[in-house]
């Protein structure tokens, strides 16, 4: 296992510029997130739900601490930890609705488990593949929206991960929630049709 | 859609979200024009934008504690979560009752703190803050740990609104303020009187009712969340600081000694805050009237000693402003540190100068000092030590600046004797024998300190100089003393005697003895009936002609009687057939102060002599034992004690580790399964005093069987259909096996035998119920028939706490509380034969028979982990547990299924010294 400090000078020098940096840590930081998640899912109670921005915080915890970090680190690691996030989530989602068409029985579910910050009737297979055709056309706007809803970064995190200004990422951040809900209202309709 | 293409909407798109939906229409067409796509696309994307609403937002994470939602802790429902804080989330709760309906605010810590800690001192705490009983503060009722651990804290709830905004909502003028404010002051000073600091005042602990009352919230809580010493532990936890930062004054924030001047610093902010809508900022001056800037300036200084002193100080000051008078808070000027400056240099030159008069001068003013702090001095409660483990048995030295006690040392491995200067840290270690030294008494001139001393082999009176050096024995005593707790030393005020407890042999019963100081000879003072526990805990009347002392009966049925040293009287005091730990008499010889059970929980009493109901020792709180006084009687020494026993779950199948099943911040021990595995019955002292409770097998749903208020009850044992329940009580100081129904009802009496008759069990037919008596003087098994019949003696050569195997054809059973080895005998009346040799004195209660064999445990050693054993034909060692265990119980269960047993361990114990500083008699 690798140590706290370890991982915290990897988030500094990738946050320098160091690729082969981001190469080392994210194994660290996704095989922590899936841990996380899994333990949640697994001892889960009715009633209980894990909110995956909580998750982003305590595998940072984990990983990282609270001491002596800089701040810049602490955003660059959410940065990392959105796109993990997404991925683990929509894999248990897709599992999920595999499980749905197959035999029927009664998975311990993400959406049963998981709060997403969406609500309950946020499609994330749906969001997924909305944020993927926004990439096409808008690679910035998907990741700015990927940081704040999976990693639950605020607008001043989110500009400084993607080094743009907090106007721009305010404008972009309007701008992606009008086209994403536009998108996901289509994408819905589709489903029931 | 193209990228660029998408830019362009972007823009569009952006400027339109910015303006006013009226105005959007004539830019939308001045910008599109020639491109009614661009224009729709734009057009449905607001509308997309407008309807999503926080779609995506991210949202602050909620707490994970839902799941307390509508389940019981305590008596209290959880009705709704009302808010979170620093500390955890909090609650609405209700307390539902046959009677009435009450509301509470229930805080339930968040994980993260020092838990283990604060749970350890919780009940210290509780006691204290249960003293807060004013109309502007907000009550602690009740607390506790959560099924998962977590500790909480019951509130009044109050209806109201944060004092701030309350005054603004109200739009308040000055005067109204300022007066809400004096009634804060008011409050607080009222804690600050017992001692409490509140350290986290703050507006949102402040709520005004709709009636305009302000109550204070979470007074000393903070203290538990953020006590003074914090442990030194690993550290995984980090302690988060109880306090907020805008409040908290500089000393709070370096983390240095918190006083009530602390809370004067929060009280400075929030006055500032109230009047002018900001807090105090050194860059800036405040607006306000000159007097009102100058007194919260005065409150917010950052040494601590130049704010006011209390918050009557502060009341008055404001008091003073609003009657137009002068205030005495002054600016704090270059004046004054040129005057501060000056001072200094002045007695130095004075010292240089006058040479030896300077002692005497300030021997006077220390002398006028004096006085006047005990004319206008408070009783006020002071530690003397706060070492972890156990400090008890306090004895002041003649000239009332010592204190020598006894302390286990942080592992509990060694009990030594010790003495502390009162005003000071100077801990002098007098014994490090590795047998246990307790009980210190001085020699009237205090040259001298005299203990008893418990060895494995003997236990003896020690004597030696108070200020350390040579050892000599005084006197043997009889060894074994199981049934005797608390002080068993004094010594005369002639210097000729030291009192104790002992007797010539076994079988008897103890009485107080004097023992010369010089010769070590022996005088019985008493000489109490046969077949009882005895006479114990002597204390010498400040005159020197009396001895009061415990009588005990037998554990739990015990009083005070005192004996005339000349020979003849002896007197019953007190005839309440409690638990009495400790006692002493009280300044002037005419009443004495004792420690117990009389009402709930042990705290001390003081009784006239003369007879008359006891009264309870104001200010001290629970679980006080060992009262001790100085000579001049205004100081009182006593012991703090807290113990924290629960009940374990072991899984034998190994597919959990071991759990906390049975929890609460009180005693809790005796576990037994019932026959269908799906209930516990234990006891529990969490209702005040020592009851039946039954729980399901996960610990849950806890409620109370037996109502007897006040006398020890316990050892459940289900009857075999699981209809019955019997058990051991002393409602009328005669301790007799009692049944009765598993869901309630009267109990009915089985044994009616004046001594104790104890630890009940059934036959596997249901049919019989075993005990262990002591009516021939010495511990055998009886029977007695369920219905009803004569009882039958089952054992001749000595038995305790007997089980029959589940197939009914032996009887299994522990010799006596004290001694070692488990036997057996063929039912129905074959030999005994010694079955378990191994089986630790003391643990008669910590094994139990199954299909499989009899598991019981082990404990090599204090700080050795609890060994787990199986016996049947070989013997196996199942696992490991931490302990310590509780070996004055029955404490062990077998679920009915094998799967599981049950034991009792001590999570959290210790005592400290504290002292009671200008006492009053009443």
């Amino acid at each position: 296992m690798t140590s706290q400090h370890e991982i915290t000078s990897l988030l500094a020098e990738w946050s320098n510029g160091d690729r082969h940096a981001l190469e080392k840590l994210t194994p660290f930081v996704y095989d922590e997130l899936r841990r996380l998640a899994r333990h949640y899912l697994r001892r889960e109670r009715p009633g209980h739900t894990l909110q995956s921005t909580a998750l982003v915080h305590e595998a940072y915890l984990k990983l990282v601490g609270q001491r002596n970090v800089r701040w810049q680190n602490r955003a660059h690691f959410f940065g990392i930890a959105a796109q993990m996030i997404r991925r683990i989530l929509v894999d248990y989602a897709r599992a999920r609705s595999a499980g749905k068409r197959g035999a029927g029985q009664q998975r311990l579910s993400l959406d049963d488990a998981v709060a997403l910050p969406g609500g309950p009737n946020l499609d994330l297979l749906d969001l997924d593949n909305a944020l993927e055709e926004l990439a096409r056309i808008d690679a910035r706007q998907s990741r700015l929206v990927e940081l704040r809803f999976f990693a639950g970064l605020t607008l001043e995190e989110t500009a400084d991960v993607l080094q743009m200004s907090l106007a721009t990422a305010k404008r972009d951040w309007v701008c992606a929630k009008a086209w994403l809900g536009r998108e996901l209202q289509r994408r819905s309709s589709a489903n029931e049709s | 859609m193209n990228p660029d293409r998408w830019q362009r909407i972007k823009e569009v798109l952006d400027v339109c979200l910015r303006l006013a939906p009226s105005e959007r229409d004539e830019y939308l067409a001045r910008r599109c024009e020639g491109d009614t796509d661009l224009r729709d696309e734009v057009v449905s994307l607001i509308d997309a934008y407008q309807s999503a609403g926080d779609l995506l937002e991210p949202q602050p994470p909620s707490p994970p504690s839902d799941t307390l939602l509508g389940t019981l802790l305590g008596p209290y429902k959880i009705a709704e979560h009302i808010g979170d804080g620093g500390m955890g989330a909090v609650y609405r709760g209700l307390r539902a009752d046959e009677v009435f309906e009450k509301e509470v605010a229930v805080k339930v810590v968040r994980r993260g703190l020092d838990l283990d800690y604060m749970v350890r001192h919780f009940r210290l705490e509780r006691q204290i803050m249960a003293s807060l009983d004013h109309p502007n503060i907000a009550r602690l009722l009740d607390g506790g740990t959560t099924p998962d651990g977590l500790p909480y804290f019951v509130m009044e709830f109050i209806h109201g609104q944060a004092i701030d905004a309350y005054c603004d909502q109200h739009k308040l003028d000055l005067r109204v303020r300022l007066a809400l404010f004096c009634s804060v002051c008011r409050a607080v000073e009222f804690a600050h009187r017992l001692g409490i600091v509140h350290r986290d005042i703050k507006p949102g602990n402040i709520l005004v009712t709709s009636d305009g009352v302000p109550k204070l919230l979470d007074f000393g809580i903070a203290k538990i969340l953020r006590p003074d010493h914090v442990p030194a532990r690993d550290s995984v936890t980090t302690v988060t600081p109880a306090m907020t930062p805008e409040y908290a004054s500089p000393e709070q924030v370096r983390g240095e000694r918190v006083t009530e001047t602390t809370d004067i610093y929060s009280l400075g902010v929030l006055l500032c805050e109230l009047l002018t809508g900001r807090r105090p900022d050194a860059n800036e001056r405040i607006k306000l009237p000159k007097d009102l800037a100058n007194i919260v300036l005065m409150a917010v200084r950052p040494e601590p000693e130049r704010r006011y002193q209390s918050a009557a100080l502060f009341e008055d000051d404001i008091r003073r402003h609003l009657e137009g008078l002068p205030v005495a808070a002054r600016r704090d000027s270059i004046l004054y540190r040129a005057s501060k400056f000056l001072r200094r240099q002045k007695t130095i030159a004075l010292s240089a100068a006058a040479g030896l008069a300077i002692p005497a001068l300030i021997l006077l003013g220390l002398q006028i000092r004096d006085r006047w702090m005990e004319s206008s001095a408070q009783p006020q409660i002071i530690p003397l030590t706060t070492m972890q483990g156990k400090e008890f048995h306090p004895a002041f030295s003649p000239d009332g600046l010592r204190i020598a006690y006894a302390a286990s040392g942080e592992t509990g491995e060694n009990t030594d004797i010790y003495v502390q200067a009162i005003n000071g840290s100077q801990v002098m270690r007098l014994t490090t024998n590795p047998a246990e030294d307790v009980s210190p008494a001085w020699s009237p001139d205090g040259s001298r300190i005299a203990w008893l001393r418990m060895g494995k082999q003997e236990t003896a009176i020690f004597v030696s100089p108070s200020m350390g050096g040579v050892h000599g024995k005084v006197a043997d005593l009889f060894p074994a003393r199981i049934d005797v707790v608390g002080r068993q030393l004094d010594w005369s005020p002639d210097g000729n005697w030291l009192a104790t407890s002992d007797k010539p042999s076994d079988g008897q019963p103890f009485r107080i003895v004097l023992i010369g100081a010089r010769d070590g000879s022996k005088h019985e003072l008493t000489l109490p009936p046969e077949k009882i526990i005895g006479d114990v805990s002597p204390a010498f009347s400040p005159d020197g002609k009396d001895v009061a002392f415990i009588r005990a009966v037998s554990s739990g049925v015990n009083d005070v009687y005192v004996a005339s040293v000349a020979g003849g009287t002896v007197r019953r005091v007190t005839f309440d057939n409690r638990y009495l730990l400790s006692l002493t008499w009280g300044p002037g010889g005419r009443s004495i102060l004792f420690s117990s059970q009389r009402r709930g929980n042990y705290a001390l009493w003081t009784t006239s002599i003369s007879g008359g109901t006891p009264v309870r020792v104001p200010m001290v709180s629970e679980n006080a034992t060992d009262p001790a006084f100085s000579r001049d009687g205004r100081k009182m020494a006593y012991a703090q004690f807290f113990e924290d026993t629960n009940i374990w779950r072991f899984d034998l199948e190994g597919r959990e580790q071991p759990r906390k099943i049975v929890a609460s911040t009180q005693y809790d021990s005796s576990p037994q399964y019932s026959p269908d595995g799906k209930r516990i019955a234990f006891r529990s002292s969490r209702s005040g005093s020592s009851e039946i409770w039954i729980c399901d097998y996960e610990g849950r749903s806890p409620t109370q069987l037996t109502h007897f208020g006040g006398t020890l009850t316990g050892t459940p044992r289900w009857s075999p259909d699981g209809t019955q329940i019997a058990f051991d009580s002393r409602p009328d100081g005669q301790p007799d096996i009692f049944i009765m129904s598993a869901n309630g009802g009267e109990p009915r009496r089985v044994t009616t035998d004046p001594l104790e008759d104890v630890v009940p069990s059934w036959s596997r037919d249901g049919n019989w119920i075993y005990f262990a008596s002591h009516r021939t003087g010495a511990w055998q098994v009886w029977r007695a028939p369920a219905a009803s019949g004569p009882e039958q003696q089952v054992t001749r050569l000595g038995g305790f706490a007997a089980f029959e195997s589940p197939d009914a054809t032996f009887l299994y059973y522990a010799k006596a509380r004290n001694e070692a080895g488990l036997w057996r005998k063929r039912l129905p009346d074959g030999p005994e034969e010694e079955f378990i040799p191994e089986l630790k004195a003391g643990f008669w209660g910590y094994w139990a028979v199954g299909a499989k064999g009899i598991y019981f445990m082990d404990w090599p050693a204090p700080g050795k982990p609890v060994e787990l054993w199986l016996q049947s034909a070989s013997r196996v060692r199942i696992g490991t547990v931490d302990g310590p265990p509780e070996p004055a119980d029955s404490a062990f269960a077998l679920s009915p299924d094998g799967r599981h047993v049950l034991y009792t361990q001590v999570d959290h114990s210790g005592s400290d010294i504290l002292i009671l500083d200008h006492y009053r008699a009443r």
